[in-house]
Order: structure tokens, then sequence, then C-alpha cells
């Protein structure tokens, strides 16, 4: 797994996952409801992000500015929440 | 165990008053002031500057002093906004000018606690409903950025010139007179300008330039003009 959250530029959702409890123990559930992943609130907001359009190097940038850490670790951090997505096959590679 | 000595801001004397009371009992935690805005914390009135080592401030303070407050206080401690609302946009200002984070009105008193305990460590702290509205907030206001630096970027240095004139309040005939052109050429250069900006006035040329800080104050030369 490479340190850029598989290679992905702009990672997109599997549109059969979705967030449950959102405000309380989060988790992504696949389409037969069966829970694949809980996710802290970071991880969440990541998720979310996750829409396509998105790059990561967007997301590690807000995540500089949101928590005042510097951009090595938050490289770090973002990488490693989207490539455990992209392990865990959540994540859209059609496009 | 050491202290943290705190100071709340709000206009609410009945929130100030009680989180104080509740905070009394914290042996870690002291509030040490309050003040129901900006005013109460002039030095003129106080004697000196009110310090502490975290400053909780409500992002809901009349007149617009809250992000002005901000400004003041992050020289001095770690500010904490006291959020009433889920306001990403307000959060990502109080970021901007330097705030460590907020906690919303409707935490539990732990989680209260522990947002305090953080920001006085110089932690940053976003609630947990509000951190992925800020990151999407954050990355427009980027992509936001970057599409009127590269509008800005098709200026000539002359166009650039003339609009940092405008800005400074200058009106076209100065222009021309200080630049050695003729006042259709300004006026010509301020459409242009204007064309490339993507605005239909002056006034929101000046604007632009001044929210994307491509024009530090009314009267500086614009990054890049003729100089």
């Amino acid at each position: 797994m490479s340190e850029n959250g598989g290679g992905l530029t702009r990672p997109r959702r599997a549109a059969s996952i979705q967030v449950v409890d959102r405000t309380g123990s989060a988790k992504l559930v696949d389409a037969s409801g069966s829970p694949v992943l809980g996710l802290n609130h970071t991880a969440l907001a990541i998720w979310d992000l996750c829409d396509g359009s998105t790059t990561i190097e967007e997301m590690v940038d807000a995540v500089v500015s949101a928590f005042l850490v510097d951009a090595d670790q938050a490289t770090a951090d973002v990488a490693a929440i989207v490539a455990e997505f992209d392990q865990m096959m959540l994540l859209d590679h059609s496009s | 165990m050491t202290t943290a000595s705190l100071l709340i801001v709000d206009e609410d004397a009945l929130l100030r008053d009680g989180l104080a009371a509740l905070l009394a009992d914290e042996g870690s935690l002291r509030v040490v002031a309050s003040a129901s805005g900006r005013s109460d914390l002039d030095p003129s009135s106080t004697g000196a500057p009110v310090t502490a080592d975290l400053a909780l401030v409500s992002s809901g303070l009349a007149d617009g002093a809250f992000l002005p407050l901000c400004l003041e206080l992050v020289g001095r401690c770690p500010v904490l906004v006291l959020s009433k609302h889920d306001h990403e946009r307000t959060l990502m200002r109080a970021l901007e000018v330097g705030a460590v984070g907020a906690v919303t009105t409707d935490a539990s008193y732990p989680e209260l606690l522990s947002t305090i305990r953080a920001a006085t460590r110089g932690e940053a702290c976003v609630p947990r409903g509000m951190l992925g509205g800020l990151l999407r907030e954050l990355i427009e206001r980027r992509r936001r950025d970057d599409e009127v630096r590269a509008r800005y970027a098709r200026l000539s240095p002359r166009e650039r010139e003339v609009l940092g004139r405008l800005a400074a309040g200058d009106d076209a005939d100065r222009i021309a007179a200080a630049l050695f052109i003729s006042t259709q050429t300004v006026r010509s250069h301020v459409q242009r300008a204007l064309d490339k900006l993507e605005v239909h006035s002056r006034a929101e040329a000046v604007a632009l330039l001044l929210d994307h800080e491509l024009l530090d104050e009314p009267g500086t030369t614009p990054r890049g003009a003729v100089r």
C-alpha cells in the first residue's frame, strides 16, 4: 500500500457503503447493513471528503489548518486513513 | 497540581457566573476574570491588559466584536471559542486569527472540561459535529482563493498599479496624472482589470483583492504592480 492512500489522488467512496450513527459511534456499513469499519470523528470527516473531487492534498491542507499540526503529521494521518479505506475496499476505483 | 486561569467573555451574565461557579469546584481551573464584551477588557478601565492561561470567548458577541477581540487576545493567551451554534464559518474565521478551536454550548460538562484542559495545553479543539463542515469550508475557501489568484495572475503590472491606486482612493484623473497616461487609458486599464477579475465594479474588485490578501490594505500597492 502506498503512502498516499493506495495511489489515489481524489478518492471516492463506494456507493454501496453508508455511514450510520453519525452523532454517536459512527461506523461504515455495507449494502447488507453489516458494519465494516468504525470511524473516529477525524476518519468520519475524511470519509465525507472522499467525494471523487477533493484531492488528498486538499484534505491535508484542511487538516493542517483545523488541527494546527504540521504538514508531515497531517499527510501521514490522512494517508493512513485513506489507505485503510482502500484496504477495506470501501473506495470506488471505477473512474 | 497546576491551576490554569480562565477568562470568560460572554454577554450572558448567567452563563458567565454559572460557568465560574461550576469551575470553582475544579481544583485545576480558576476563573480569574469575566467580561460581557470587548469594552470590559479595555485596559483604560481594567488598569492593565487582562491575562489568563485561556480565554473562553463567545462567538455571539454583538456588533462584530467577536473576531477583533479574538485577534487582540491571541497574542496574550490561547483562545477557545464558545459557540452557541454549529457555525463552521465562524469557527474557520476564529482559527484564521489564531484561536485554538471551539466548544459548543450543547457540550456536556465533562466534554467542556476536557476541551478547556486541552486548549490550555495549546491543543487544537474542534467539536466533533463541526469537523466535517469545517474541513469542507476550509477546502472551499482554498479553492476560491486559488481561483481568484489565477484570475489576478492574468492582470498586467499596469492594471495592478491602477487598481492599487483606486484602492488608495485616487480617481481616474489623479491616476492618469501620476502615471503620465490619459484618463481614457486609465479607464481602459480598469475595465480590462474588472473583466479579468470577473467582477462588475471597482468596489467589488478592491474588496476581492483585500479578501484574498492580494492587497495588504487600502493604499498599498497590489502584489506584482509596477513600482
